[in-house]
């Protein structure tokens, strides 16, 4: 299964989310992939009635959520209704078509929490 | 023509008609919008708003205005059955009107939808209050849409989320037949179907008999 | 500044609905209305400045600087396109200023438009949204609605605003639109009609989850166009121009998640900071702003971020009507984007025009009284990329 990544500044240890070319701190080149773990939560979202071109989906489910590690990411929600909040994980899947090619990325879908 | 078709098409309605109670919507700049089903002697005055805009190209306003015509027309002449029209009114002036024809018992053919005022969402209600006397009072289990225009298919497909059958024949044109079903109706109804009754009397008379305006497409033009 | 800018000629075409004609031709139709203006007659302008976003993609065309001069018979006055984004109104501004200001010109022409109501609305989406970060936004289906609607909703959480405040803002907006003869949107709208009666699900539907349909600007034609020259040969055009007296750009993260409060729009901030600085002026001095309301949140938000109002009580101001034609600071009487509506190339123009009506004091109903010195913001991308100016009126 994919890991959803970040990125680590072997310099100065900023860590971020998407890839820059130099760290956004403090300029260096020397950069690391590091995980970016299993559960982050939802910080905003919005249900988008009006789409582009290239979705299907009506309403579409985005939101910005942060993981453990403070690195925070935008992505589509795989839920009907959420709340901020809310205990999520990342998901590989398709997202939408940019000419006319369907694009994958990781989305985001509810914890189900094992009954211990 | 035989006097057997003649005496067909005479008879104006042949299923049971029923009458759109008329209802009240506010607007989003708080006017007031009422819509009342017209009697069939009511049509030439709403032929002689809609004629300025059979040459309108614009947003195909001509192919709607030609198809509402002669609609109408033939309703008024006997020509089609069982037919209705809706017309919103707005402080008294026609704002815009949208037509029906039922099929049978079971089944509603959407016709048209014109607006006249545009930018005040009047075709969203018109639109909806034409599909709530379909169902809600005559009670058809479905009823059957197409669009000739790239607006009405984004109005009408995508907001009321219509299913294509693909095998059934709509009596406009040949695209697509979008049907609303019953069940599908009564789900969207809380979030597209709105209006108060009764009337207050004072807006009922003014929309008895409409004035009728330059439509804002043509006014825009100018 | 090296030495001083004036505004001494401006003109728009009316913002809406252009069919028929193209966008070279709205553009050329603002350009004469502000050379007319100008009163410039026979002098030679020394560089044209073009501002769109889309014009490739929405009009077919490019490079429409050299298609400018071209039918102006300005050649050969050099001649540039600039896109910018939402910003590219400002940004072509601010390059005219500074071809006067090193002494390179004394005299330039900065014309913005664009043309985008022939195209679908899923497809202008598209089409702006390809601004945000390719991979961390684009691809996940993002527009610039569903940004503000994210934003939205965390500036609900964090300070208690409330639907009936962006309400209050169309509201605003709307009826200031009333008054301006070249606004796109001429339509009266009530808190009832938009938020309280049970239509109002129909009259202004969802966009973005909380943005309903009247919280976002419309999709408009049109096009403004303002000549500038050195402040010290100004008096030769006009008896009272308009000093460019602050500038101010600043940049943020393309992605908005990765800033680290993302609810403040810290290029706003710095933006502004610098064109009062430069101005040798605060924002208690001003007696108008004109802000980027692309969305009805950001009129409240750039409120605040410009220096206007401490974060957080934009929404409090906006309330006690401080921001209406009348109050202390009116905001937006042109109507805004909201109302006057946004083609993109030419926002950031459009608000250096309707800066210099109002010092000059041809704003016909929407005058505020008095106006000496203005301010205004062109906000690009979702506030990665800003813009502000303050103008003065000069006596």
């Amino acid at each position: 299964m994919q890991k959803m990544t970040g990125f680590k500044c072997e310099k100065c240890g900023k860590m971020f989310y998407p890839k820059h070319a130099r760290c956004p701190r403090c300029g260096s080149l020397e950069l690391k992939e590091i995980d970016l773990g299993n559960e982050c939560t939802l910080m905003t979202y919005t249900k988008l009635f009006a789409v582009p071109e290239g979705v299907e989906q009506i309403p579409l489910l985005l939101g910005i959520v942060e993981f453990k590690n403070g690195v925070r990411a935008l992505g589509q929600i795989v839920a009907e209704e959420v709340e901020i909040g809310a205990t999520l994980q990342p998901v590989w899947g398709p997202l939408r078509k940019v000419h006319g090619k369907t694009v994958s990325g990781f989305k985001f879908e509810p914890v189900k929490r094992k009954l211990s | 023509m035989s006097e057997d078709q003649e005496s067909i098409l005479r008879v104006d309605w042949d299923i049971p008609r029923k009458i759109y109670p008329p209802k009240v919507v506010t607007l989003a700049s708080g006017e007031k919008l009422v819509i009342r089903e017209i009697e069939r002697g009511e049509v030439p005055p709403i032929l002689e708003a809609i004629r300025p805009l059979l040459t309108v190209e614009k947003d195909y306003y001509d192919i709607v205005s030609a198809r509402v015509y002669a609609e109408l027309l033939g309703w008024y002449r006997y020509r089609v059955k069982n037919e209705y029209c809706l017309i919103g009114v707005v402080n008294g002036e026609l704002a815009g009107l949208v037509n029906n024809r039922l099929v049978n018992e079971k089944v509603c053919m959407s016709l048209h939808t014109l607006a006249l005022k545009r930018g005040g969402r009047i075709g969203a209600h018109l639109f909806a209050a034409k599909q709530e006397h379909a169902i809600e009072n005559y009670s058809v289990d479905e009823v059957w849409v197409t669009a000739e225009s790239p607006i009405g298919f984004r109005r009408w497909m995508v907001e009321w989320s219509l299913q294509p059958r693909p095998d059934l024949q709509h009596e406009l044109g040949g695209v697509t037949v979008y049907v609303l079903t019953k069940e599908n109706y009564y789900k969207l109804k809380p979030q597209k179907v709105f209006g108060e009754r009764p009337v207050p009397e004072e807006l009922y008379k003014e929309s008895l008999n409409p004035k009728i305006i330059i439509p804002d497409i043509i006014r825009q033009q100018e | 500044m090296l030495r001083q800018v004036a505004v001494i000629g401006c003109g728009m075409t009316k913002f809406g609905r252009h069919d028929g004609k193209t966008l070279l031709e709205i553009m050329v139709e603002a350009s004469l209305r502000a050379i007319d203006d100008a009163k410039i007659g026979e002098r030679d302008v020394d560089a044209v400045y073009v501002s769109t976003m889309l014009s490739g993609e929405l009009s077919n065309q490019t490079a429409l600087g050299s298609a400018l001069v071209d039918q102006l018979g300005l050649m050969p006055a050099a001649a540039h396109r600039l896109e910018n984004g939402p910003a590219s109104g400002g940004s072509a501004v601010k390059n005219a200023c500074m071809a006067v200001a090193s002494g390179f010109c004394d005299l330039v022409l900065v014309t913005g438009g664009e043309k985008m109501r022939h195209i679908s609305g899923d497809r202008i989406t598209d089409l702006i949204s390809t601004m945000v970060h390719p991979t961390a936004e684009y691809v996940h289906g993002v527009t610039l609605p569903a940004l503000a609607a994210m934003f939205t909703r965390l500036y609900m959480h964090r300070y208690g605003l409330k639907r009936e405040h962006l309400a209050k803002v169309a509201i605003k907006n709307h009826a200031n639109a009333l008054k301006n003869p070249y606004a796109h949107i001429h339509q009266p709208i009530t808190i009832e009609g938009i938020l309280y009666a049970k239509e109002a699900e129909v009259n202004n539907p969802l966009v973005a989850d909380p943005l309903r349909l009247f919280d976002c600007c419309p999709v408009t034609d049109g096009a403004a166009s303002v000549v500038l020259c050195a402040a010290e040969i100004a008096k030769e055009f006009c008896d009272t121009p308009v000093i460019v007296a602050g500038l101010g750009q600043a940049t943020d993260t393309l992605a908005v998640h990765e800033r680290e409060d993302p609810t403040l729009l810290k290029a706003v901030q710095v933006a502004s900071q610098k064109a009062f600085k430069m101005a040798k002026l605060t924002p208690a001095d001003m007696d108008l702003a004109e802000l980027h309301d692309a969305f009805t949140i950001l009129e409240i938000a750039e409120s605040e971020d410009s220096g206007f109002f401490a974060k957080g009580t934009g929404h409090k101001a906006l309330e006690e009507d401080v921001t209406s034609l009348g109050g202390k600071l009116p905001i937006n009487p042109s109507g805004g984007l909201k109302a006057r509506g946004h083609p993109v190339g030419a926002t950031g123009v459009a608000q250096i025009v309707e800066l210099t009506w109002q010092l000059r004091g041809e704003a016909g109903g929407r005058q505020v009284q008095g106006a000496e010195k203005a301010y205004c913001c062109n906000f690009g991308g979702f506030g990665n990329n800003v813009i502000s100016f303050v103008l003065t009126r000069r006596n």
